[in-house]
């Protein structure tokens, strides 16, 4: 990096973390305990949670058999297990004013989606993530805080179901791409509250995700082939953006509506001049109810109406562009 | 700003229930102003709303903050209002 660059970061640090000196500032050091520096915005597609999405309902998948919407739940379970944190405040909770924290955490999740109008109800598709995460928070300005937050290395291996491949293969024309890759992945976040009240909370994301593998999102073969005769993809730079809105509690939960757009790749395994890839900005929105932040022994986190357009988000079934699921949400944890 | 007025054994309590071991002095005094910091100003705010109003000592109030610190909710007013109210109801207001 440049000598005035390195100069403008320090310079930039500097003023982000200044506070006025006390003398009794310790630096906390602390392993395997969670802190919320930067936690997932409740409607991001992937996190790693534990969330059921039943009874929900999906648009037809690329290689079903029977036709039309269908009734499909999906299931993730996951999380982010804290390694270690490192803080200049004493107490816990979000970052208060000129207070910072950084931690590592690895993220372990499974996403599953299962079709119940196919016969045997076929598990479609479960796709596997886990990787190394860093987090950072700092009360930053007065009433808001800003957060980082970036993953150097995560991985993401997809699989079909059996019984949906055996299905899918009776096409000849149906190829089984193997969807596995290491990508890297950055996230800034402003959050803050006393928008309308002194007990509401407001969140805005921006983020972006780019696999570290030359080739892309999947290998150039198929599956039981070393014949590469796939092209790999190449507009992989996925951004996103994401806002959120919690209203004051009422009986416990705050009401909240959340949004999460990302403008994601729709693969396409057989490029030419003439079918080039192609994106689509794929939104995922919740409107629901959770509990209040610092709630604690209350399993039922949150339940929602979610509603999901754009690629599909499974696996090498993400070449199916325009794609819907609705149904109703619910997320549990400790 | 402020210097936190809360008695080391409440703010003892304090840290124990969050980090299960007692820390360091240090670590005790820069929670007790912590604590301070974020709830004292609405614990005193909120008591002096009741009715009738409440004039709360260092040592109450810091158990409120204590309180306040583990309460649920989206801010620090909502959290000190919410650990007062569980106080007020205690002396039977």
């Amino acid at each position: 990096m440049c000598r005035p660059c390195c100069v403008a970061m320090l310079v930039l640090i500097q003023c982000v973390l200044w506070r006025p000196a006390r003398a009794q500032d310790t630096l906390s050091t602390e392993f395997f305990r969670d802190h919320p520096f930067y936690e997932p915005l409740l409607a991001e597609p992937r996190p790693a949670r534990t969330m059921l999405l039943v009874p929900g309902w999906s648009k037809e998948f690329p290689d079903s058999v029977k036709e039309g919407n269908r009734f499909a739940w999906q299931i993730s379970l996951g999380d982010e297990l804290p390694i270690l944190t490192l803080s200049n405040q004493q107490s816990s909770g979000v970052m208060e004013n000129g207070r910072w924290g950084l931690g590592l955490w690895i993220p372990v999740s499974f996403h599953v989606v299962e079709d119940f109008k196919d016969d045997s109800a076929p598990i479609v598709d479960t796709d596997y993530r886990f990787g190394f995460m860093t987090k950072f928070q700092c009360g930053c300005f007065a009433s808001m805080r800003l957060g980082f937050r970036f993953v150097p290395w995560a991985h993401e291996s997809t699989h079909l179901g059996d019984e949906y491949t055996i299905e899918a293969v009776k096409d000849p024309s149906f190829e089984r791409i193997n969807v596995s890759y290491e990508y890297w992945e950055y996230g800034i976040s402003l959050e803050g509250g006393g928008l309308f009240n002194d007990e509401d909370n407001w969140t805005i994301r921006h983020g972006g995700l780019r696999p570290w593998n030359a080739e892309g999102y999947y290998s150039d073969h198929l599956l039981g082939s070393d014949v590469a005769t796939l092209t790999p993809s190449m507009k992989n730079y996925e951004p996103s953006f994401g806002v959120e809105y919690r209203m004051r509690a009422w009986r416990g939960r705050q009401t909240y509506v959340s949004a999460d757009v990302r403008n994601k790749l729709i693969y396409n395994y057989h490029q030419t001049p003439e079918n080039p890839e192609d994106r689509q900005w794929s939104w995922n929105i919740q409107v629901g109810r959770a509990v209040e932040i610092g709630t604690t022994g209350t399993p039922l986190k949150q339940y929602f109406v979610q509603f999901y357009h754009g690629v599909n988000p499974y696996g090498q079934l993400r070449s199916q562009q325009d794609y819907w699921s609705v149904g109703l949400g619910w997320v549990f944890g400790l | 700003m402020p210097v936190s007025d809360y008695p080391g054994r409440t703010m003892l309590v304090g840290f124990f229930i969050q980090k299960q071991e007692a820390g360091t002095l240090a670590q005790r005094e820069q929670f007790s102003q912590e604590l301070f910091d974020k709830f004292d100003a609405h614990i005193v705010a909120a008591c002096n709303a009741a009715t009738p109003p409440v004039n709360p000592s260092p040592r109450v109030r810091a158990s409120l903050a204590v309180m306040a610190q583990n309460a649920p909710g989206g801010s620090n007013p909502a959290k000190a209002r919410r650990a007062v109210q569980a106080y007020l109801t205690f002396r039977g207001f």
